[in-house]
């Protein structure tokens, strides 16, 4: 059977380029990158929409996240803040994005500071032959890639780069997919020349957003194991965000479940999977179909997110679908992550450390 | 056999209207040179319309003692060699323009796209002709074509508006066909198969009024040029003969007195052309967002 | 027994690409040799990856296509022989009818929701009116889309209400056969519950059979009695959806069903995890060509884990292994 990841002991192997975690730091559980208070609007001629709010939870080095949600959770918003992609119309209201280097020097990601400072993240997206430049040619993609990180870089260099970055991805007959374009590969192909481009920026975190959306099973099959492989020999985290909570079960560490720009649970994934504790995270479960279910047991969410542009947004988001209701969820302030008794102390370290958090006021038994 | 082109439900009929009338509101308040624009056009087509009726002058009358003279209160344009009120005849000339390059555009746009589109659904051997058939029309300078159809088929009006719709018709055809051959992959193509349209139906009723929305932008922006056509036949002697009032051949006129100082016997008329093509061309841009669904609130 | 709906008989589709060096055209062989039968309300699955024939094979059941050779067998008519350009003005039109997979592409982005549902029914009843306008109201009804929604355009309307206007445009003309192509794939997962919630009832009430095709096993699962499986054109394996899922006897259906995320059983709080039950061996490499394919070759040859001299010397047929359980494999009753 595929890898079972453990949730808490992460043994780094050293990889080229990539400088992993000390044995200390392993042991101390500092995390990699810790969000804490993210909020997030955007402005709209028809409003703000309140995209982001109160996003906290933390990433150590080597472990895979899974980011888990509907679409219209913010999952991707996040994505695209942590890696300064955002458009002018985006206003980080509040939180920072704490960034530890290998060398141990702290980055806040939400605030970039000029362009050599920029912290080592990469990125890989959905639709892979959309993503890669239709009318270059692989190896000239990759090529762009290396020789803008390192300017000294000469053509034979950055193609004999490519050639092994390809290898890397597990690409057969390197030489040819270089002198290929991207229309000529299928789309599992793509993905690896896009996690080959994203390798080239020797990252020490990967955020995949629904990397295998779109792909057939047993390309989406290959490409899992892919990211997992790289992430466990070269001490490279992952942050993989997908609505597909069969995927996600199967190859992360650790879950963050997402619901209109909320964080509604943290922890292992085990727990969430096996006890989850916030109704969303049980409807969740219980709406996506498995192997062993029956199409009787399969149950809906019932209403609709809220509309995100609204003045009043209520404390709680879930608390128009939620069949848990009491008084106190409509009281503010916003229901923040409290640890599930009995998975450890409070804050955010025990949270790294693989504590459960939940945020609701009722959570299930 | 339903009729319609493009369906409307029974149960929409009634807010359909309002809904179209809301819709047009909101884009002429979002762009304000669509608008504007929008109002210039109006102008155009209301000076066309009653303009004739309301000048001062008589166009053709002719008063040579008050030939020559620049613009005053008593002539807004001034007059031309001969004592005409240039005002007067550059609004009198609004219809025949106007009605030369629509009536060019309207030819051209009709056959062409229809052609074009048939080409492109069709594929094979109709693709092939059509095509060969506007790669020809392409191959000449399309001014020194349309010069040769008017001296071939003689030196009327009815002649300009053909040969300027001639010229014009490979444009449609190969837009209306780039269009087609886009559409006709998507889905709801499929879908229109299987809900029993004919291939015909499908052609009519769900692939052009998609391909509408480009194919009504080329045409605004092509009103403009078809006037600087026709009026370009004119200035060279082609098609509207003196003394009819038209804006190339006042601007062929008053070529000659420039030089010696007159400049707004050929100013005006080339004022009002230059006005109205670049009002066609602004309204194209909002056309399409009037005509386009999926830019509805 | 009692006749079956559709029944499939050597189906075959090969396109035309390109000249051989040795004179004569290249063909894709884009569905080859394939048989099989449809019940009456019975829901059959068809399960394959990216250029195993999948969609050609519903564009030739839904007769947009006209076959190479081979018989497609419709209540009693065998409709392969009318060409599909005049399959529009059949009576049997409406008797076949589709589900999209992309609710945005198969929508024409300039008709309301209205016209979307009476398109089927002003071209093949001639409906309009009050006539008209009751069939579209009673085929959004079915749906649960509210009426105050049809005077919308596809893009002032969510994913979910698009998937139902897709569903009621199909029902709307009562079809026998509905042939539903990823109808939720591309949905949210808790609005496609409530779509396959909504699929299962219309199929009891108006009596329908289905044929849906998806490439995610575990909704199959849920919705169907049989499956077909494909690769490359042909039918690998087929029989009751529970068993071929439970004890697939094909290497590449193992391979799918072991490529499948579980996750969610793996760590299910009813404690009946497992792990998926069936040896995963990644599938490597990449499919043959579907062009010009050796016809006494096993198509899986070359990616295939248990792969035997016969495998290159002969095509393997589709044989049955009992209970209406069929494997095209020569090494037949081999267990994972």
């Amino acid at each position: 059977m595929t890898l079972a990841p453990s949730p808490v002991a992460v043994t780094p192997r050293s990889a080229e380029g990539c400088v992993v975690a000390t044995a200390a730091e392993v042991a101390a559980s500092v995390p990699q990158l810790e969000l804490d208070g993210l909020t997030l609007r955007f402005r709209t001629r028809s409003g703000d929409v309140h995209a982001l709010e109160n996003v906290t939870f933390s990433v150590r080095r080597g472990e895979i996240v899974g980011v888990v949600g509907e679409s219209g959770s913010g999952k991707s918003v996040l994505s695209l803040a942590l890696m300064g992609l955002l458009d002018t119309a985006a206003h980080i209201d509040s939180g920072r994005a704490t960034f530890r280097l290998a060398d141990g020097s702290t980055r806040d990601l939400l605030r970039p500071g000029r362009r050599e400072a920029r912290p080592p993240l990469a990125m890989i997206f959905q639709s892979p032959r959309t993503a890669l430049n239709p009318i270059r040619k692989v190896g000239q993609q990759l090529a762009d890639v290396l020789r803008s990180r390192e300017s000294g870089l000469g053509a034979k260099a950055a193609h004999e780069r490519a050639r092994e970055l390809i290898g890397r991805v597990k690409i057969t007959d390197p030489e040819r997919r270089l002198a290929a374009y991207p229309f000529e590969m299928s789309g599992g192909m793509c993905q690896r020349v896009m996690i080959a481009l994203a390798l080239a920026c020797r990252p020490e975190l990967l955020i995949a957003d629904e990397p295998t959306t779109g792909l057939d099973v047993t390309t989406q099959a290959a490409i899992m194991d892919l990211v997992r492989e790289l992430s466990h020999a070269s001490g490279m985290s992952t942050i993989l965000i997908t609505h597909d909570l069969n995927l996600a079960a199967e190859s992360c560490d650790r879950i963050v479940v997402m619901h209109a720009g909320h964080v509604v649970e943290v922890g292992p994934t085990a727990a969430i999977l096996g006890r989850p504790r916030h109704p969303y995270t049980a409807k969740l479960i219980a709406t996506t179909p498995r192997a062993r279910s029956t199409l009787a047991e399969l149950q809906a969410i019932p209403g609709n997110l809220p509309d995100l542009r609204a003045q009043e947004l209520p404390p709680c988001r879930f608390s128009g679908r939620c069949d848990r209701l009491l008084p106190a969820c409509h009281e503010p302030p916003v229901v923040a992550l409290a640890c599930v008794p009995g998975t450890g102390g409070g804050g955010a370290a025990s949270e790294a450390r693989g504590a459960h958090l939940v945020a609701c006021r009722n959570p299930v038994p | 056999m339903s009729t319609a082109a493009v369906p409307v439900g029974a149960a929409a009929a009634r807010s359909g209207g309002s809904e179209t009338w809301r819709h047009v509101r909101y884009v002429l308040a979002e762009n304000p040179l669509t608008f504007a624009a929008f109002l210039c056009f109006l102008a155009i087509v209301a000076t066309a319309l009653v303009g004739p009726a309301l000048v001062p002058y008589d166009p053709l009358a002719s008063d040579t003692a008050a030939a020559l003279s620049p613009p005053s209160l008593a002539h807004w344009f001034g007059t031309d060699q001969l004592g005409r009120d240039i005002f007067s005849r550059v609004i009198v000339a609004t219809r025949l323009d106007l009605g030369i390059a629509l009536a060019a555009v309207a030819l051209s746009f009709v056959v062409g796209s229809f052609a074009g589109a048939w080409a492109g659904y069709r594929g094979g051997i109709a693709d092939k002709v059509v095509g060969r058939f506007a790669d020809t029309v392409m191959a000449f300078p399309l001014f020194v074509l349309a010069m040769g159809i008017v001296a071939a088929l003689g030196n009327t009006v009815q002649n300009i508006v053909y040969a300027t719709a001639v010229v014009n018709l490979p444009f449609y055809i190969r837009l209306a066909r780039a269009e087609i051959v886009r559409l006709r992959e998507a889905g709801f193509v499929e879908a229109a198969a299987i809900s029993g349209n004919r291939p015909l139906g499908i052609l009519v009723r769900h692939l052009y009024p998609n391909a509408l929305p480009t194919l009504v932008v080329q045409a605004s922006l092509n009103l403009g040029w078809a006037l600087l056509n026709a009026a370009g036949l004119s200035f060279i002697g082609l098609g509207v003969r003196p003394p009819t009032p038209e804006w190339g051949i006042m601007v062929a006129d008053g070529a000659n007195f420039v030089v010696a100082g007159k400049w707004w016997i050929a100013a005006f008329p080339g004022l009002a052309i230059m006005g109205t093509a670049l009002c066609f061309n602004f309204l194209g841009d909002g056309l399409r967002d009037l005509l386009d669904p999926t830019r509805r609130t | 027994m009692t006749t079956p709906l559709l029944s499939v008989d050597g189906l075959v589709k090969h396109f035309p690409v390109g000249k051989r060096a040795s004179g004569g055209r290249s063909l894709l062989h884009a569905v080859d040799d394939v048989s099989f039968t449809i019940g009456e309300g019975e829901t059959v699955g068809l399960v394959g990856e990216s250029g195993c024939g999948k969609s050609t094979l519903v564009k030739l059941i839904t007769r947009l296509l006209d076959p190479t050779a081979g018989e497609i067998v419709f209540a009693g008519e065998n409709v392969a022989s009318l060409p599909a350009r005049d399959f529009a003005r059949s009576a049997l039109r409406a008797r076949i009818q589709k589900v999209f997979q992309d609710p945005t592409d198969s929508l024409n982005p300039r008709f309301t929701a209205f016209d979307l549902i009476a398109d089927p029914l002003r071209r093949m009843r001639g409906l309009s009116g009050e006539a008209l306008r009751a069939g579209v109201e009673a085929a959004a009804a079915d749906v649960a889309l509210p009426h105050p929604l049809l005077t919308r355009y596809p893009h002032q309307l969510s994913g979910g209400q698009k998937a139902r206007i897709g569903i009621a445009r199909a029902i709307a003309l009562e079809p026998a056969l509905l042939v539903l192509d990823e109808p939720t794939a591309a949905l949210d997962v808790s609005v496609q519950a409530v779509i396959l919630h909504l699929l299962a009832e219309l199929k009891d009430r108006l009596g329908m059979s289905y044929l849906f095709v998806s490439h995610d096993l575990n909704v199959v699962r849920l919705l169907c009695d049989r499956v077909l499986v494909m690769y490359l054109g042909r039918i690998v394996e087929s029989g009751p959806a529970e068993e071929v899922f439970r004890a697939p006897k094909h290497p590449y259906t193992q391979a799918l069903v072991a490529a499948a995320p579980v996750g969610l059983d793996v760590h299910a709080a009813d404690g009946s995890g497992g792990d998926g039950g069936v040896a995963s061996a990644r599938l490597g490499g990449e499919p043959r060509s579907p062009i010009d394919p050796d016809p006494a070759c096993c198509r899986f040859v070359g990616r295939c884990p248990i792969e035997i001299e016969q495998c290159r010397v002969a095509m393997p047929e589709l044989l049955p292994l009992g209970g209406g359980h069929r494997v095209a494999c020569h090494r037949g009753v081999s267990a994972a």
